[in-house]
């Protein structure tokens, strides 16, 4: 072998000498395969949990997203003509009450940016409830940096926080050296919006952009129905407490009974219908529902009606996921590495724990890939954090992965069910007006 | 033979085929970005960066069981660009530091002599040396005839014992 043969021989086993962190590396494997995917169907929204409730109550915020969209051309060019709003045609389009309130001209055109070195975040518009808000903003970053754990606030002009999102989803667009998000963050008050001056506050890895804005449009109130009317569904019983109305959703306030048997993760079909047949289902593209301080009580959010006019409103639905309660859970061993208990469908398998990062694959049916997971809790009830918390799906199942954090903490661990394919069924229309 | 079935599925599309087929090449992805970028953090982003770029691309792989290869060259052609982009000096601080400066110097020396070669004989010495494959593969890959690669490889030594040499005789003057 020649000197020059050996140098090189020496270099490669230099290289090698370098540990590789298995864990991380196939965490940078799927952090690209996601974005990857996310490119592929620009369609497709991801949506980020910012937690303002109590853990519990974040536990149940309920997140969706939609893949397919049907756009009318006209309103499509309407949202399109408005500076900067393009890339968010879809979303609006999809949901029915920002639809409205951009016909109703409860729109805030803004445009206004702010820039560091390397990134450009520009407040496109935004659009008030009473006690909430949605900004629209448009990202552009290095493609290189990362900006994997943004966080949103609303400041007044001493600098003080008013409120944290509590929901993003963004859409990324990639060039060779950018990546442009395009997205849509909301924030919840625990107040009515203050009107004027403000400021939306971006952080991410301690580089913080401020953005000065006016909020002038006209304050909004919300109607709200005190309903109190109980239905029964195959034994179940679900008290509709109240229906209040906001320009960007309509919030259903429901209690399911404490004898219950059966835990209820859902309606598949609630919807309210207008005295002209019209209707108004729920939201598709954020916060579909969240928990209250009493673990009975949900609020179920739905498209808002609030700028159409309407004598007569009704509530339906048919069709609920529920499950029974002795069986709404996961248990699982991550030391012996074995799946403890699982409800009798028997859908989950394949669990593998590699060091804190665990991956379980669960059989779904076409289409409904929603994470059926949302906390961890240890052997002693004890929530475990997590985080990089993922799913992948193809059309047969999913393979949900999370990573638990590095403290220690008693096996087994159980993972309550938020989703899962159980349903009852009924039939039920209550009066609103 | 299982590598070319995963690399056919996920050119057909299979997801978990690409899946598997990245993880089963972590390991030499990682230590190309390594190689280039000195760093473990940067080395780290750049599996992620060429997943995506490979996720995005893998139609274009003709010939499935040059899938490893494909990959190495997506990892290098990667690096080669952020360094260029970064245009600054990479000094190996951490695989200096981490493992002792070896008496002899042999890692800085190769590394700088590396450094003086073009960016395709770079990439042809990493393949064969770090990556031990075979000429005729690369030749495949890279379309070009197996003479033509042999001789850019020979040429491409040369240059580096060149180097190798010309540091002995400063050293010895």
């Amino acid at each position: 072998m020649h000197d020059e043969e050996k140098n090189l021989e020496k270099w490669k086993e230099e290289i090698e000498k370098n540990e590789i962190q298995d864990e991380e590396l196939e965490t940078a494997i799927l952090e690209g395969y996601k974005q990857a995917k996310d490119n592929k169907m620009k369609k497709k929204r991801r949506f980020v949990k910012r937690s303002v409730w109590t853990t519990v109550a974040a536990a149940i915020l309920l997140i969706t997203f939609v893949t397919s969209i049907r756009v009318s051309p006209a309103f499509a060019n309407a949202v399109a003509s408005i500076p900067g709003m393009a890339g968010f045609v879809d979303t609006i389009q999809n949901d029915k009450g920002l639809r409205l309130a951009i016909e109703n001209e409860h729109f805030q055109e803004l445009g206004v940016s702010e820039e560091t070195e390397d990134m450009k975040v520009t407040l496109e518009g935004m659009i008030t409830d009473e006690t909430a808000m949605i900004a629209f903003l448009t990202i552009e970053m290095d493609r290189f940096a990362d900006h994997s754990r943004p966080e949103y606030r609303i400041l007044d002009l001493q600098g003080k926080v008013i409120v944290t999102s509590n929901s993003v989803g963004a859409s990324f667009e990639y060039t060779d050296t950018r990546t442009i998000a395009t997205t849509e963050v909301e924030f919840e008050l625990n107040r009515t919006v203050p009107s004027g001056k403000l400021l939306l506050e971006y952080e991410v890895n301690d580089e913080i952009i401020q953005i000065p804005f006016e909020n002038t449009l006209q304050p909004i109130r919300k109607e709200q129905y005190i309903i109190n009317e109980t239905a029964i569904v195959e034994g179940q019983k679900i008290h509709i407490r109240s229906v209040t109305i906001g320009s960007l959703k309509t919030a259903v306030e429901v209690e399911f009974d404490e004898e219950n048997t059966k835990e209820i993760l859902g309606f598949e079909d609630l919807k309210l219908i207008d005295g002209s047949g019209e209707t108004w289902s729920s939201i598709s593209n954020g916060v579909t529902a969240r928990g209250t301080d009493n673990s009975n009580v949900m609020i179920y959010y739905l498209q808002s009606n609030y700028f159409k006019e309407s004598d007569h409103l009704t509530l339906t639905f048919n069709k609920l996921m529920a499950m029974d309660k002795n069986e709404a859970f996961v248990v699982i061993d991550t030391e012996k590495k074995k799946i403890i208990r699982q409800p009798p469908l028997n859908l989950f398998s394949n669990l593998t724990v590699n060091g804190s990062f665990i991956e379980i694959e669960m059989k779904s049916e076409k289409g409904n890939h929603h994470d059926p997971f949302s906390i961890v809790l240890d052997a002693n009830g004890n929530e475990v954090e997590s985080n990089a918390k993922g799913s992948m799906s193809s059309e047969e199942k999913m393979n949900i992965y999370f990573k638990l954090a590095e403290k220690p903490f008693e096996n087994p661990i159980t993972l309550p069910l938020i989703s899962y394919p159980a349903y009852i069924n009924g039939n039920v229309t209550i009066k609103i007006k | 033979m299982i590598e070319k079935e995963l690399a056919a599925k996920a050119i057909r599309g299979d997801d978990e085929a690409f899946l598997q087929l990245m993880f089963m090449h972590k390991e030499a992805l990682y230590r190309t970005a390594l190689a280039y970028l000195k760093n473990g953090e940067d080395a780290l982003d750049a599996v992620q960066e060429v997943t995506f770029r490979a996720y995005e691309k893998i139609k274009t792989l003709h010939t499935p069981e040059y899938a490893k290869t494909w990959l190495i060259r997506i990892m290098m052609n990667h690096c080669h660009d952020v360094i260029r982009k970064k245009n600054r000096y990479v000094f190996n601080e951490n695989i200096a530091e981490k493992n002792g400066v070896s008496d002899d110097f042999t890692y800085l020396e190769v590394e700088e002599a590396l450094s003086h070669l073009s960016e395709k004989d770079r990439q042809l010495v990493h393949l064969k040396y770090l990556h031990d494959i075979k000429i005729k593969d690369i030749a495949d890959m890279t379309s070009t005839p197996e003479g033509t690669v042999k001789t850019r490889l020979y040429k491409a030594v040369k240059l580096l014992r060149d180097f190798f040499d010309g540091k002995g005789a400063e050293r010895r003057a």
